[in-house]
């Protein structure tokens, strides 16, 4: 037992500098998965890690494959997709992020829009 | 095949703590009004070409990272992105890039610093010396912000980035400073052993101070990083992590070898005591450069406590993806997605 807990004191001290982490979606606005009643002005997407502005974006796209955005702002780990008004149906929002520790990770979720 | 990005980041890493560790020894260990003026004269006669070597190398290992970086910029930019991914917006546009740039007029200044002093005559100037130092000082903590540390926000990011920078700083104190007092103990150099001894005690005790550093800035980082033991066994970076926790227990074995047993001999014996000692810094900085290809190769991995997460698509009541760890989490709270945790295999 003694000889694990040294392990476990010792092992932390090693790792520290060397770990490191991708900025994942903490959550957004419309949220993951969810349906809001009226078209959301924009998509707001926030991460885990500070983003590099000028190498993160997104794209929202309708059932159709027919882009609905129309730009982006990037503000520490926080993205704004401005949207034009979107019609009832199903909207896929891809992303792609650089955090300031040089990794990239992207992914994409889908909302609803109207019952 | 070469891991190229690897191969940047341990010269990188390596060559930065040996020039940072390096001016700090000069103008602490070898210099600061306590050394007499013989041994000042050889700590920067004998060392400063080395220092020089050491950040050209770091020069040139930047620009290979720096290259690296903007290839992998380039394979994910949407092919419909106006963005153009180039060397200069690379250094314009991310802190990374702007970072490197700080270093590299840092590593020229040492650099101008260096020739200046090795060909300048006596007597030196401590506050050249000094000014060396602290310029060795930027160039590794620099390195905090090129890393994870540097990406955190608020309060809590902040206390990271200084952890890591404090954790660079003793790393170099200890491991680079090993550099210069390697050149030192050449029994072949014509140095009076009493001098030669009180170098060499003045670097233990720096040394000592560093050990503490590394320990306390790296209890800072893990309670950042907050991995868990579990995770790392049976795993690949858990194994490596083995090795490199062998490597620094080694390496502080041969410090207290050095410390306790051949410092003291040192006095003694003259060249034969230092003969003894130099073997054993010399296996100390092998070890020490070995720990730092090891956090190279390291900082390319995922850690466990940082795994992946994948979620089947086939949810068609939530009808959501990967993306979010909240949407996750409540999608398997709810039953509505399955969570696949998959551990790095690299």
């Amino acid at each position: 037992m003694r000889k694990f807990n040294l392990i476990a004191f010792v092992l932390p001290l090693i790792i520290a500098s060397a770990a490191h982490a991708h900025a994942m979606l903490d959550h957004a606005n419309p949220p993951v998965g969810s349906t809001v009643a009226r078209s959301p002005g924009q998509v707001t997407l926030t991460f885990t890690q500070r983003l590099e502005p000028k190498f993160s974006g997104a794209e929202v796209r309708s059932a159709s494959g027919a882009r609905v955005d129309q730009g982006k702002s990037v503000s520490g780990n926080v993205m704004r997709i401005r949207l034009r008004g979107l019609a009832p149906g199903t909207y896929r929002v891809t992303w792609h992020v650089l955090s300031v520790d040089t990794h990239t990770t992207q992914g994409s979720f889908n909302f609803r829009v109207g019952g | 095949m070469v891991d190229w990005l690897v191969a940047a980041r341990t010269v990188q890493f390596g060559s930065s703590i040996v020039a940072g560790g390096g001016a700090i020894f000069v103008a602490s260990v070898g210099g600061g009004g306590r050394a007499p003026e013989e041994g000042r004269r050889s700590v920067a006669k004998e060392t400063d070409g080395t220092l020089i070597a050491a950040l050209l190398a770091a020069i040139v290992s930047g620009a290979l990272w720096l290259c690296l970086f903007r290839s992998q910029l380039e394979q994910i930019a949407f092919p419909d992105d106006e963005t153009r991914v180039t060397l200069w917006s690379v250094v314009t546009d991310t802190q990374f890039g702007r970072v490197s740039a700080l270093r590299f007029l840092l590593a020229v200044l040492l650099i101008a610093l260096c020739g200046f002093r090795f060909r300048r005559p006596l007597p030196r100037s401590q506050s050249l010396d000094w000014g060396g130092a602290l310029l060795g000082l930027a160039l590794v903590v620099s390195l905090a912000w090129c890393g994870h540390a540097g990406s955190g926000m608020g309060a809590g990011g902040d206390a990271h980035v200084a952890a890591d920078a404090v954790h660079l700083a003793a790393a170099a104190i200890w491991v680079g400073g090993l550099t210069p007092l390697l050149l030192l103990l050449r029994p072949s150099l014509p140095l009076p052993p009493l001098e030669r001894y009180g170098m060499v005690r003045r670097f233990a005790t720096l040394a000592a101070w560093s050990v503490a550093l590394l320990v306390l800035s790296g209890l800072v980082n893990t309670w950042f990083m907050t991995n868990s033991f579990r995770d790392l066994i049976g795993t690949d970076y858990g194994d490596l992590l083995l090795v490199k926790i062998a490597l620094f227990v080694v390496m502080l074995g041969f410090a207290a070898l050095n410390r306790f047993r051949l410092t003291p001999r040192l006095a003694a014996s003259g060249t034969g005591g230092s003969q003894a000692l130099w073997r054993s810094v010399a296996a100390e900085l092998v070890l020490g450069l070995l720990v730092i290809w090891v956090v190279a190769v390291l900082g390319q991995m995922e850690p466990p406590g940082h795994m992946h997460v994948g979620v089947s698509e086939t949810a068609p009541a939530l009808d959501e993806n990967v993306s979010s760890l909240r949407g996750l989490a409540r999608g398997a709270a709810h039953g509505d997605v399955s969570l696949t945790w998959l551990p790095s295999s690299r």
